[in-house]
């Protein structure tokens, strides 16, 4: 079976690698739970021979690093703990920044330096805001608890390159002219959008210590942190109405957006409906 | 300490820069021969030719006419980043992708409202000016960034007036070469293909409108618009259509791709105003390419005192 798959092989050394039993492209994650489900579940996910995958050979190899860097990180995990873990999650987020200044001191940033930068900061928001809000679902997929403790770096990163992100707009597209800033924010969608993006993410970042959620109470603090929602769906919008016709990129963002927040509408309306039935 | 210089290939031995240019155009000429005879009737006179492969030196003169005094953007930033979305929408993928391009051979078709309807290599279209000229312009891109390019090529007049539009010609409209294969770009509708641009009659005679084969000396790179591009120098750059194909006189307003696409965003006129914001993004600024600070955007790019009077009585802010 793995010879059949191009992504086989990549998958049978992965388990190789993390010391878990491959068995016809399945992989059995067996050391890491105990619930049946959801070892059945992280199963069929991980499977690279499964006829979904099998349609689409093309990604097999992309399908088989997912996995194989899944496996690592598990292995990490079960290894060296929560901790290791987290260094790795922190270095994953600095890598961005790290290739911007590496670019900046080799003359990589290319003709336009500055736009360069903003284009990356604000991708890199994007796609740190999105990863934060796949925690839960992936957690819940997995059934991996400890998932959520990557959830604040991730959250905290995002914010850090969304800072990143209006401070290149602030002073080196704008040079601090407030008039210009102020007509941008009430008179440009995009920049509104981004704006408010970014405005959002402050009350969050201000409230992610312990110290805070103790403070607020649990409830509460997940009332707030509800807001990052709002700021992911309008950072999506920011990013969608700059784009001058090559929708592709804004439109992926959307497209992992929408499966992130139909995930939670699901869960909720099941949540729901079990509320109804046995409150009946 | 020894410090010795690499003699690993003596210097002799290195073909001259000419020599493989000329066997590489060999090549595609004995291609062109073997492939398409019908064309190769029409597009004479290759061998020798002014107009040669991507990258070859030119000979040329300097022109009066254009800028003097700003510094020229380095060749290396005009020829990697570039919007040619025929290429990709990215800034570096025009660099990347554009070999894929074949620009010999290469033909215009002029037709239309015009004397005869006819297709032109490259080299008889230069040859209705007496030699390629030098402008050096600036050119300032709707998207607020700004470079300064040495062009290398004819004014459009010269070639309006050999081929003779009859009287009912009022615009000219402009189209890019169409071929997935060779522009892959094509392949996604970001754009209506083929790309197609246009000037009103009196803009595309104007002496500071060209049609550039070259810039910094050398024949246009792929990415640049090989092997015929339209400049137009007081018009945002989407207006200077690429790789040109066919030029047709038309006796009304011709579609434009940007138009096309966002109307509202790009009108047919396009001319660089600082005072009309795009409405997404100002236009009072634009960031020169190799510069910190922003410069302020002049009005017509700054070649108000030439082209100005061609726009007199009309409202530039409902013709944008």
């Amino acid at each position: 079976m793995h010879e059949r798959m191009p992504g086989g092989a990549a998958v049978a050394a992965a388990c190789r690698l993390a010391a878990v039993p491959a068995n016809r492209g399945q992989v059995a994650l067996c050391s890491y739970r105990t619930e049946r489900e959801a070892l059945v579940l992280q199963c069929r996910l991980l499977s690279t021979d499964k006829p979904s995958v099998a349609r689409f050979p093309k990604l097999a190899p992309t399908w088989a690093g997912l996995t194989a860097a899944w496996l690592l990180f598990l292995q990490q995990m079960k290894r060296h703990g929560i901790v290791s873990v987290k260094v790795l999650v922190w270095a994953a987020c600095l890598a961005p920044l790290l290739r911007l200044v590496e670019k900046g001191l080799t003359g990589g940033l290319g003709a336009n330096p500055i736009e360069f930068v903003t284009l990356s900061t604000g991708t890199w928001t994007l796609v740190l805001l999105l990863a934060s809000l796949a925690v839960t679902p992936l957690r819940h997929l997995t059934g991996l608890p400890w998932l959520v403790r990557l959830r604040r770096p991730i959250g905290i990163f995002a914010f850090f390159y969304g800072s990143l992100h209006l401070i290149t707009y602030v002073w080196l597209d704008k040079f601090f002219d407030p008039g210009e800033i102020v007509n941008d924010v009430l008179r440009r969608p995009f920049i509104t959008a981004g704006f408010l993006a970014y405005l959002l993410l402050v009350p969050l970042a201000a409230t992610s210590t312990a110290g805070a959620i103790r403070r607020m109470g649990g409830k509460r603090w997940q009332k707030l942190h509800r807001l990052v929602y709002v700021s992911a769906v309008a950072g999506v919008l920011h990013f969608w109405w700059k784009v001058k016709a090559d929708i592709r990129e804004p439109m992926l963002y959307a497209s992992v957006l929408a499966v992130l927040l139909g995930y939670r509408l699901a869960a909720s309306v099941r949540r729901w409906l079990a509320a109804a039935k046995s409150g009946r | 300490m020894l410090i010795r210089k690499s003699q690993d290939i003596d210097s002799s031995e290195i073909t001259p820069k000419e020599v493989y240019l000329n066997r590489r155009r060999f090549i595609q000429e004995a291609a062109l021969a073997a492939t398409g005879l019908a064309s190769a009737a029409l597009t004479a006179e290759l061998p020798g030719s002014r107009h040669a492969n991507a990258g070859e030196k030119l000979q040329f003169r300097k022109s009066e006419i254009g800028i003097q005094g700003e510094d020229m953007t380095p060749f290396k930033d005009i020829t990697t980043y570039n919007n040619f979305y025929e290429f990709g929408t990215d800034k570096s993928d025009p660099a990347r992708y554009a070999h894929t391009l074949r620009t010999i051979p290469w033909t215009v078709s002029v037709e239309g409202h015009v004397k005869q309807d006819r297709i032109y290599d490259v080299e008889s279209l230069l040859k209705m000016h007496p030699s390629l000229e030098e402008r050096v312009y600036r050119m300032r891109c709707v998207e607020g960034w700004s470079m300064v390019i040495p062009w290398i090529g004819i004014p459009l007049a010269s070639v309006i007036k050999a081929v003779q539009p009859t009287s009912k010609a009022r615009y000219v409209a402009f189209q890019t070469l169409y071929d997935p294969k060779q522009l892959p770009g094509q392949r996604r509708a970001v754009l209506r293909w083929p790309y197609v641009e246009g000037l009103r009659m009196d803009e595309a005679l104007h002496p500071l409108t060209i049609l550039a084969v070259g810039l910094y000396g050398e024949t246009l790179l792929n990415q640049n618009g090989a092997p015929i591009r339209l400049v137009v120098p007081w018009k945002y750059g989407f207006k200077s259509i690429k790789s040109i194909v066919k030029i047709r006189f038309v006796d009304r307003e011709p579609p434009t791709s940007w138009n096309l696409a966002q109307p509202r965003e790009y009108g047919f006129y396009s001319n660089v105003n600082p005072e009309v914001d795009h409405p997404r993004w100002s236009q009072a600024r634009e960031r020169r390419i190799g510069e910190f600070f922003k410069r302020r955007t002049l009005m017509f790019n700054g070649y108000a005192d030439q082209v100005a009077g061609l726009y007199s009585g009309m409202d530039l802010r409902k013709y944008y």
